[in-house]
């Protein structure tokens, strides 16, 4: 057998593995992450080694612009960081008791009127402000780029010529 | 170059034990800061609370995470060591049907059916008939629903533990959805332990003692019998929790005994108080003033509310290793020779036959006691309801028999719930949510979680349990929708059993807050919880120090907008820090440097790897 016939073979055989795992995937039914846990749990009983190896190794391909994924992650983490703020402050009285209806309704307009201009004058805190919103702003551009990204791959938007 | 790595990691430590110790003081300060919010709480007539109040609690919160954060930082020697796994011992399966069936209806007819039946016959009268029916078709429901699940997950060689199993199957391990079904279902069998204890408690130091003196025994022999049932309970305890592999034949035959008795007991009494009443239902269907909707909202309301008195049959399907995989079934099998099931079809079986013959058992008992009609505030009066109902209606004799019931009901529903608590926070240790460490030590967590549910009371973990059993119970119910692969769209016809009971489930536990809305605060936020740790695991160290960076920050700007003063409390915790409590300034810096901590260390986690962002893009590794 030559070089170029066993190379076929081999090419034929790699095709139908994949095309195997693929059937299987069907069969197996359940989420993909459930049916790549449960695949990866029986081919790591197997006793071949390089089956091992392959599964319990899998490729980290790296993101194609990892400065924006680190931006976008740390912008998200900021807005997170926010919205749990906000979504305390709101559920803290609930937490605590507080349930009539005039109280939360004083509560919720204090809110608004009960922000201190001397505590916010403090040059720390227009520094840190300043610093987050800079933050969230090139986070956010950046994610825009990643949702454009995700649309166009969605087939939802076309890339001009 | 050996002398320089030595210093460097001299320098190291010690920086270490400095970020631990401003750890130890940021978590003293929220400690300190709680216990004053807690202190203002208890005071009468307090005023309306503010938003610089909430601030400041919301910067204690992040003070907490914060410390715990900082306090990982500590030396390697300072750390807990890690325990080293045992070796799991496995034993032959030897349950068959009986002993399943029994071990399913011993955990379903419980502790609560002894109290909240009869005020809630007394109560709510057809509604309360209604629920309980309605309650009995969902868990029917559902149990066709889980063993069709298990079936499914069986076929393919896949072993199914307990209901948040299927959701695993179903999304794999790394979900969100699994994670909440997981901690629900574990907080749920806690509260359930904890009313097991509680009202275990009150009947053998409050109510037990009262009876043995109205049979005229002195003091001795009521510690000695006292004593005894107490003694007993830990045995069963033990035997069940340490001992099981040893003595599970001898715990299987002891299920069917107890279970027996206790049916017999119920299904005696039952027909006992009806038939002293004359199996009168005057008043059954009286609800004056009410209109159609209100009674409605009552049922859906009163059926959430008594939903804890089913969802033991559950149990079963954690019996996976111990029942065998092939059983022949009473009288079926004497008749026809040879008649086998195997474990995918008598599991389900098992588990719809356990809710059918508890919720006849219920119904039964709830119709008695209404026929009976015993006194609505006399019954509102006593510690345990039924026992009174036995004791005015039939006689002390049978009030003693009741007693054994609500022993035998308590043994056989405290146990399995504290199991399940201990099996389900182990399986977190398994998915790699908690080391392995400390989900081997999940009965002590489930100990102190017990001791501090405990302290809520009756009612609250009556809603708590069903609140967090019912959210639970919806996500597994559509687990079966996720398990299925072969579908063309995104809901078909084959779905609507899954579907109709997950959002039964999920109908049902917003129906609490009618109950009282502490229940849906306490059980939303404990979801939440559940949520920021699940998002904990998935942001990784480094991810979840930069987020408690920006936490702190953010609360920081809070405080600074917000300013306020500092909870006192009584406490004395720290010197000095009444003297420091005048505004919330410790606390602001204490954050602010914290949060220049964790960017500090993040940079410095960093920093010795390659970092990622000198590589190009679309290199693997």
């Amino acid at each position: 057998m030559d070089e170029n016939t066993s190379d076929l073979a081999e090419e034929a055989a790699v095709e139908r593995v994949v095309l195997e795992l693929t059937a299987l995937r069907g069969l197996m039914g359940g989420s993909d992450e459930a049916t790549t846990d449960r695949l990866r749990e029986r081919l790591l009983s197997s006793n071949d080694e390089v089956i091992k190896r392959l599964v319990s190794s899998p490729g980290r391909r790296l993101p194609q612009r990892p400065l924006g994924e680190v931006l976008i992650g740390v912008g998200e983490l900021i807005l997170s960081a926010f919205l749990v703020v906000g979504g305390l402050i709101l559920i803290v009285p609930s937490i605590l008791g507080f349930e009539s209806r005039v109280d939360l309704a004083q509560y919720l307009a204090d809110l608004a009127l009960g922000l201190s201009s001397s505590g916010l004058s403090d040059p720390l805190v227009g520094a840190l402000g300043f610093g987050l919103a800079l933050f969230l702003l090139l986070a956010a551009l950046y994610t825009m780029g990643q949702a454009a990204r995700s649309l166009e791959q969605s087939g939802l938007i076309l890339r001009r010529a | 170059m050996a002398d320089a790595s030595r210093i460097l990691r001299n320098a190291s430590n010690l920086v270490r034990f400095f970020v631990a110790a401003l750890g130890v003081l940021v978590l003293v300060i929220g400690a300190y800061g709680v216990a004053g919010v807690l202190e203002r709480l208890r005071v009468p007539g307090l005023g309306a609370f503010s938003v610089p109040d909430a601030a400041v609690f919301v910067a204690l919160l992040a003070a907490f995470l914060t410390g715990g954060l900082l306090l990982a930082e500590a030396p390697v020697k300072l750390r807990i060591p890690r325990l080293k796994p045992r070796p799991a011992r496995d034993s032959p399966a030897s349950y068959g049907f009986v002993t399943i069936l029994a071990v399913g209806i011993g955990s379903t007819l419980g502790a609560p059916l002894f109290l909240l039946i009869p005020l809630n016959v007394v109560e709510y009268s057809i509604v309360s008939v209604i629920s309980l029916a309605l309650a009995m078709i969902l868990s029917i429901a559902m149990a066709r629903n889980n063993a069709d699940s298990y079936a499914a997950l069986k076929a393919r060689g896949l072993t199914a533990v307990g209901g948040p199993a299927f959701v695993r199957a179903a999304v794999g391990t790394r979900s969100a959805r699994y994670f909440i079904a997981r901690v629900s279902m574990a907080l749920a069998n806690t509260a359930l332990a904890a009313y097991c204890v509680l009202v275990f408690v009150l009947f053998i130091f409050g109510y037990l003692p009262h009876l043995l003196q109205g049979y005229g025994l002195g003091g001795v022999p009521t510690v000695l019998i006292v004593g005894t049932i107490a003694v007993l309970f830990a045995i069963w305890f033990v035997m069940n929790s340490i001992l099981e592999r040893r003595f599970m034949r001898t715990i299987g035959f002891a299920q069917i005994a107890f279970t027996s008795v206790l049916v017999a007991i119920m299904v005696t009494q039952s027909y006992l108080l009806g038939s002293a009443g004359g199996w009168n239902f005057h008043g059954l269907f009286d609800f004056p003033g009410a209109s159609g909707f209100d009674l409605i909202g009552a049922t859906l309301v009163n059926t959430a509310y008594l939903y804890l008195l089913f969802f033991g049959f559950q149990e079963i399907q954690v019996l996976d290793r111990e029942a065998r995989d092939t059983v022949r079934i009473p009288v079926l099998s004497w008749i026809r020779k040879g008649y086998v099931l195997d474990k995918k079809r008598y599991f389900g079986i098992a588990m719809v036959a356990t809710v059918v013959i508890a919720g006849l058992v219920n119904i039964f008992y709830a119709l008695a006691v209404f026929a009976a009609h015993p006194s609505p505030s006399a019954l509102s009066a006593s510690q345990i309801p039924a026992l009174y109902v036995a004791e005015s209606v039939l006689g002390r004799p049978y009030e003693v028999l009741m007693a054994l019931a609500f022993m035998i009901a308590t043994f056989t529903t405290f146990v399995p719930a504290f199991l399940a608590a201990t099996r389900h926070i182990g399986s977190l240790g398994e998915d790699g949510f908690l080391p392995k460490s400390i989900a081997r030590g999940s009965w002590l967590l489930v100990l102190a979680a017990i001791a501090f549910l405990a302290a809520a009371g009756q009612e609250f973990l009556v809603s708590i349990t069903d609140y967090m059993v019912l959210v639970s119970l919806g996500i597994i119910a559509l687990a079966a929708i996720w398990l299925r692969g072969d579908r063309r769209r995104a809901v078909e016809r084959k779905d609507a059993l899954a579907l109709g009971i997950g959002l039964a489930c999920f109908v049902a536990a917003a129906a609490l807050y009618a109950v009282g809305p502490a229940v849906a605060v306490f059980g939303s936020i404990s979801i939440a919880v559940a949520f920021l740790v699940y998002d904990f695991f998935e942001l990784g160290v480094l991810g979840t120090k930069l987020f408690v960076a920006f936490l702190d920050i953010v609360t920081f700007l809070l405080l600074a907008a917000y300013p306020s003063s500092f909870p006192t409390s009584m406490l004395p915790v720290l010197p000095g820090m009444q003297m420091a409590a005048g505004g919330t300034g410790g606390l602001s810096i204490a954050l602010l440097a914290a949060a220049a901590i964790l960017v500090v260390s993040v940079v410095a986690d960093l920093v010795p790897q390659e970092s990622p962002l000198g590589r190009k893009g679309g290199e693997t590794d």
